[in-house]
């Protein structure tokens, strides 16, 4: 039995971006990533020294005893780095985990429901798409006190549109596709529907979508630790790059490596979504 | 095979490939003489359309010519740089793409884009240009330039944008025409006016045209020469009789075993309905199983399915057929309650779909099942086959666990695929693969009627028959009713036994497959039939066409009177004045009705 | 924002935005309920803080005039409705409230930081737009070329670097290292006289701040550039203006840009939360004398008021700056106009 077949997808190259090695970059971001978590579980472990204890000289430069060098007190950078990996990757998953409960049944729902629940559902979510995260973080931290838990909610609060809106365009589109109005046909009902058709095709963006909001949401958590205004009794990569700008003529170490554990835990997030998004596009 | 001293084009040995992976295109030599029309025909993925891109140098992506050369007035092309290769394409070479609407930059206006090459290249004022534009999408028939030239490509018809390409082709006058599936995604009569007007351009201009299709029957209407490849190598070449009359090939003649007679007696399918046959003669006084009545569907306000009547017998088929848009799919969805629009009366075996309570209305539903035009979007892709085919069982609690699994690997068996497959997710499986699916998945709850929506227009045509033998096959061990929406006619002609012909929403005529397809008494019905492509090159010109001129009017500002008048070829002053009945003339046990005042004389 | 079918995910084909005039009318109404929802979100933060909402803003520190300034602008002698129709009153007729510790009306204190912020904002949209497009449509044209391989490796680097890292880095490098650029503040200490060396001495401190939060920017934009462009330069209508015999540049730029620069609109456009937020965080680094700094030392001394001030303005420049997106939305994409 032969079967040829009008395989539109024969020729679509359906990524923008260079080929090239795709699979390696996926890897190496899974590498990068897992790295730093790696980091941030096994801190108690991998810290050499208790990151708040002064155990060397003031502002001494990267050594065989001290990898990334001292701050100013004579506290070992590298155990500060280890532990702030819990920090970041706690507030970033946290975060983005609310994100993706919030936002994907959101997304699925307005998609599904369609006419005047998507109009309700996407009215509210433009209009938290429009509050300034940054801001709005910080007006809360002016008015409640910092604390890891308020960065979250808020972050959170201002981060599941992105996810609602990406999922509901895709739940827009799987929609029209025959299998969805196949299953509603044979008499599905919605939440049959929701369930078996919908879900495991929109549970892999997601993901996606999980990954690239775990990194952003790092990058912004840093910059309010950075200004001063993270959680006061954790230890963040932010708070130590922002000890660091006063010495940045003295001790460059001291702004430079918190600042590169952030840069290569989201590069790998992004390297990772990145890759996983292109399969999916392509797969689909 | 002619010999003529100087070919326009010759490929010898053409090679493509895409990187890393075995060639695509493996070693094509074809040759195209002035004045010439060259069927390229093949199945889909056989390496057509690569090999006419890379002609022109457009090779997608990743795709590149490993070797050969490519010849055009004895001039090399492969390798060739940039510059040469402009001054050839749309000068000497134009292209028609496949589908019509990605061709067109979605944001320009449609006359612009016709003239764009002729304003850059040859330095005309844009007024000039436009005229030029206006000219040439008249030369094609497109209707009323002056209106819809300065419109964007999605607010014209398919089959005008098919023509906006045509004229964008010929802008700058090429002795070379390359026409990539140029009707696949049209109707018949729309296939039938631009087969007429390519065949115009070529006669009028000693055009070339090399025409790339799966489908044997535009070639038959065409070309002279064919040739046939397969997997990326050519199988066979050959005069266009010769073709018909002795394939050589195994690729050749499993594209002409697909093919359906357009005419003489209809097919082995509806008459592989055996027994259960007879139920559909109306003979029987007994209640129809579907018994659709003043069936009207609303979209907005605007209704698109006006008044239908129709009645399927236990057992019988039925086919739908029309111009795409004209309401059939329309129809079948309402028949499932698919249609939030929909008013009227739909008795399934007694009961009324669509004033059925919800509860009652998901029985009915086990009760008719859909097969999908698009067996790449009705299977869930990130659902196993065996999932698929059970899901049905499920959602109507007649089976689960155990014996659903058991189920559907007996429907497996029932359409021809290994058991294996259950465990397969969709794009594991080829376009036809999928359809048996979905035929499956349909069947797994022993429904009574089963509605075909354009059951294998996104098949090849290769594949068809196959798929139709199976169906009868099945139709005959279980016994359901068929009722199959299509604008194909030679599939109704095959699959069905009678037929409803719609138009606006309506339905102009109806009646047993026989009497309508070789006496048709509706104008529109005529046209349909006249324009599908003769059976074979010899019968070329024989039968008299009647080209359908312009689209199909829209739903919200239906012509007065009798609804096809604006585009029937015999309208008299009084079709406008009032909407003909759809009456059979005299008393009859097997009626055959049509909605005209001055029908086709029988023959 | 608009609502365009699949611009979520951009990857599936032949959707049509149904965006008409009307519906860009409507936008422009609905500005009024979405500012409105932001002053009610700020309204019931101050009024959730904890303890007396006028000890949340105004400390304690025993001021009582000040405490009574406070609670004649929140007027939280009445009931709770009131109280919102009153602050809203008050933010309408531009009354922001007073800053205890400068003493001075808060629109006031911020209007006079907006010209510095605007500056290197503005500075930085546009040389990230450009720069950015530029560097997509180059790697774009030398696809899977050098250029197109480093372009992504650069950028992706940039996208993941925090933008404090970027300016001490840059710090390192460029000021203290090869010191070329100054790194602090908007003005050198010893006056300039005439206009143009004052310019010139602005410009040449803005250099740096304006470099790091453009690098910030341009990944964004070059990557997104890059994406669509690429995935219309895949395209049938492409290759059919190609096949007229048209160039390369010309279908580039002339067909493929037109729609791809949609995305790039709305990207640049729907990310000014983002760039203000850069902007504080750059501002502090170089001690550049905007909005980021009178934020920084504002929350520092528990001034509320600004910081309120400041939110409710950012908040307003998302709104606008959507809104412009959305209608140069409408003016480059005609099916919008043909609507």
């Amino acid at each position: 039995m032969d079967e040829g077949s009008v395989d539109r997808r024969a020729h679509v190259d359906v990524d923008g971006f260079p080929r090239g090695p795709r699979i390696g970059r996926t890897r190496a971001g899974v590498v990068l990533a897992g790295a730093t978590l790696l980091l941030g579980i096994g801190a108690p472990w991998i810290a050499p020294y208790d990151p708040h204890l002064i155990v060397g000289p003031s502002l001494e430069a990267p050594s065989a005893t001290h990898w990334m060098g001292t701050d100013a007190l004579g506290r070992d950078l590298w155990s500060g780095v280890v532990w702030g990996a819990r920090t970041s990757w706690m507030v970033g998953l946290a975060t983005a985990l609310l994100t993706a409960l919030l936002g994907a049944p959101v997304g699925i729902a307005a998609g599904l429901g369609g006419g005047r629940t998507d109009d309700l559902l996407m009215r509210g979510t433009e209009f938290f798409q429009t509050l300034p995260r940054f801001f709005l973080a910080i007006l809360v931290i002016a008015l409640f006190g910092a604390g890891a838990d308020r960065i979250v909610l808020v972050l959170a609060l201002t981060s599941w549109t992105g996810t609602a809106r990406v999922v509901r365009s895709e739940v827009l589109s799987l929609r029209e596709h025959d299998f969805v109005r196949a299953a509603r046909a044979s008499g599905a009902s919605g939440m049959q529907i929701a369930a078996g058709e919908i879900l495991p095709n929109v549970l892999p963006l997601v993901t996606v979508l999980f990954g690239l909001a775990v990194g952003r949401v790092m990058l912004v958590e840093a910059s309010l630790s950075f200004l001063g205004l993270g959680d006061p009794s954790l230890l963040s990569w932010g708070a130590l790059a922002g000890q660091g700008q006063a010495f940045l003529r003295s001790a460059w170490w001291l702004a430079t490596f918190p600042g590169a554990a952030i840069a290569v835990s989201v590069l790998g997030l992004n390297l990772v979504g990145d890759g996983l998004n292109r399969r999916l596009e392509s797969s689909t | 095979m002619t010999d003529s001293a100087s070919p326009l084009l010759r490929l010898e040995d053409l090679s493509v490939a895409f990187d890393g992976r075995p060639a695509a295109v493996d070693g094509v030599s074809l040759r195209i003489d002035p004045g010439e029309v060259v069927g390229l025909v093949g199945r889909s993925g056989s390496g057509k359309t690569l090999t006419a891109l890379s002609i022109l140098g457009l090779l997608p992506r990743g795709a590149k010519i490993t070797g050969g050369s490519i010849r055009y007035r004895g001039s090399e092309l492969v390798g060739a740089d940039d510059g040469t290769l402009r001054g050839i394409r749309g000068a000497e070479i134009g292209l028609v793409f496949q589908d019509p609407l990605s061709a067109l930059h979605p944001a320009l206006p449609v006359e612009h884009q016709v003239v764009e090459g002729l304003a850059w290249t040859q330095g005309r004022s844009p007024k000039r240009a436009r005229t030029e534009a206006r000219s040439l999408l008249d030369r094609v028939h497109a209707p009323d330039p002056e209106t819809w030239g300065p419109r964007l490509p999605h607010e014209w018809s398919g089959g005008m944008r098919q023509r906006a390409l045509l004229a964008m082709a010929m802008a700058r006058d090429p002795a070379l025409l390359i026409v990539d599936e140029p009707t696949t995604a049209l109707d018949v009569t729309l296939q039938a006016q631009i087969l007429s007007d390519l065949e115009e351009l070529r006669s009028r201009r000693d055009l070339s045209i090399l025409l790339i299709t799966h489908d044997l029957g535009v070639v038959a209407e065409l070309a002279h020469r064919v040739v046939v490849m397969d997997r990326g190598r050519i199988v066979e070449t050959a005069e266009i009789e010769e073709i018909f009359d002795s394939p050589r090939a195994g690729a050749t003649r499993f594209l002409l075993e697909g093919r359906l007679p357009a005419s003489g007696a209809s097919g082995d399918v509806a008459d592989a309905g055996g027994p259960t046959r007879n139920a559909g003669g109306g003979t029987t006084p007994a209640a129809p199983l579907l018994d659709v009545r003043e069936l009207t569907v609303r979209i907005g306000d605007v209704p698109v399915v006006e008044s239908v009547d129709l009645r399927l017998p236990r057992g019988g088929t039925l086919a739908l057929v029309g111009e795409s848009g004209c309401g059939k799919s329309t129809i079948a969805r309402a028949l499932v309650g698919l249609e939030d629009g929909a008013s009227g009366h739909v008795l399934l075996g007694g009961h009324d779909v669509l004033a059925a309570p919800p509860q009652r209305l998901r029985s009915i539903r086990r009760s008719i099942q859909l097969v999908w035009q698009d067996p790449f979007a009705s299977l869930n892709p990130r659902r196993r086959i065996g999932w698929a085919v059970e899901r049905p069982l499920r959602i109507h609690r007649l089976a689960g666990g155990v014996e659903a699994r058991r189920r559907a690997l007996e429907l497996l068996d029932r359409v021809r695929l290994p058991r294996s497959y259950a465990r397969r997710y969709p794009h594991e499986l080829s376009g036809g693969e999928r359809q048996r699916v979905a035929i499956a998945r349909a069947l797994s709850v022993e429904p009574d009627l089963l509605i075909l929506d354009e059951p294998f227009s996104a098949l090849d045509a290769a594949l068809r028959r196959g798929l139709l033998k199976l169906l009868g096959e099945l139709r005959e061990d279980l016994g359901f009713a068929c009722l199959l929406v299509s604008h194909d006619l030679s599939l109704v002609r095959a699959a069905a036994e009678r037929v409803a012909v719609v138009y606006l929403g309506r339905i102009v005529e109806e009646g047993r497959i026989g009497a309508v397809f070789s006496s048709p008494r509706h104008p529109y019905t005529a046209a349909l039939l006249s324009a599908v492509p003769v059976d074979h090159p010899r019968d070329r010109g024989k039968r008299r066409r009647i080209i359908l001129e312009g689209d199909v009017p829209s739903p919200a500002s239906r012509p007065s009177g009798c609804e096809f008048r604006t585009r029937c070829h015999k309208t008299r002053p009084e079709c406008s004045t009032r909407l003909p009945p759809l009456d059979a003339p005299g008393p009859t046990s097997d009626p055959h009705s049509f909605r005209c005042f001055f029908p086709v004389q029988g023959r | 924002m608009l609502r365009l079918p699949g611009r979520g995910t951009l990857r599936r084909r032949g959707t049509v935005p149904q965006v008409t005039r009307r519906y860009l009318l409507l936008r422009v109404v609905q500005i009024v309920p979405t500012i409105l929802g932001i002053v009610l979100i700020s309204f019931v933060l101050v009024q959730a803080a904890p303890g007396d909402p006028v000890l949340a803003l105004a400390g304690e520190h025993g001021d009582q005039a000040y405490y009574r300034e406070m609670r004649r602008h929140f007027a939280l002698d009445r009931p709770l409705p009131e109280r919102f129709g009153i602050y809203v009153s008050r933010l309408a007729t531009g009354d922001l409230g007073m800053s205890r510790i400068q003493g001075r009306p808060v629109a006031v204190i911020i209007a006079e930081r907006i010209p510095a912020t605007l500056l290197l904002t503005v500075s930085a949209l546009l040389c990230s737009s450009l720069a950015g497009l530029l560097l997509g449509i180059v790697a774009t044209l030398r696809r899977d070329g050098a250029v197109d391989l480093v372009t992504d490796m650069v950028t992706l680097g940039l996208h993941a670097a925090p933008v404090f890292w970027v300016g001490q880095i840059s710090i390192l490098v460029l000021a203290a290292g090869l010191g070329i650029f100054p790194v602090f503040g908007m003005r050198s200490t010893e006056p300039q006289a005439g206009g143009l060396p004052a310019a010139l001495d602005v410009l040449v401190h803005l250099a740096l701040p304006a470099l790091v939060l453009t690098s910030q920017q341009l990944a964004g934009v070059a990557r997104v550039t890059r994406q669509t462009l690429g995935r219309e330069l895949d395209r049938d209508y492409v290759r059919a203006a190609l096949a007229k015999g048209l160039p390369r540049g010309y279908v580039v730029v002339r067909h493929a840009l037109r729609l791809a620069l949609l995305p790039v609109v709305t990207l640049v456009g729907h990310r000014m939360g983002y760039l203000l937020g850069g902007a504080v965080v750059v501002e502090t680094i170089f001690g550049w004398p905007g909005l980021g700094t009178l934020l920084l030392s504002s929350l520092q001394s528990r001034d509320a008021p600004v910081v309120l001030g400041i939110f409710l303005l950012a908040a307003g420049a998302v709104v606008v700056a959507n809104l412009v997106t959305d209608l140069t939305y409408g003016a480059l994409d005609p099916r919008v106009r043909h609507g």
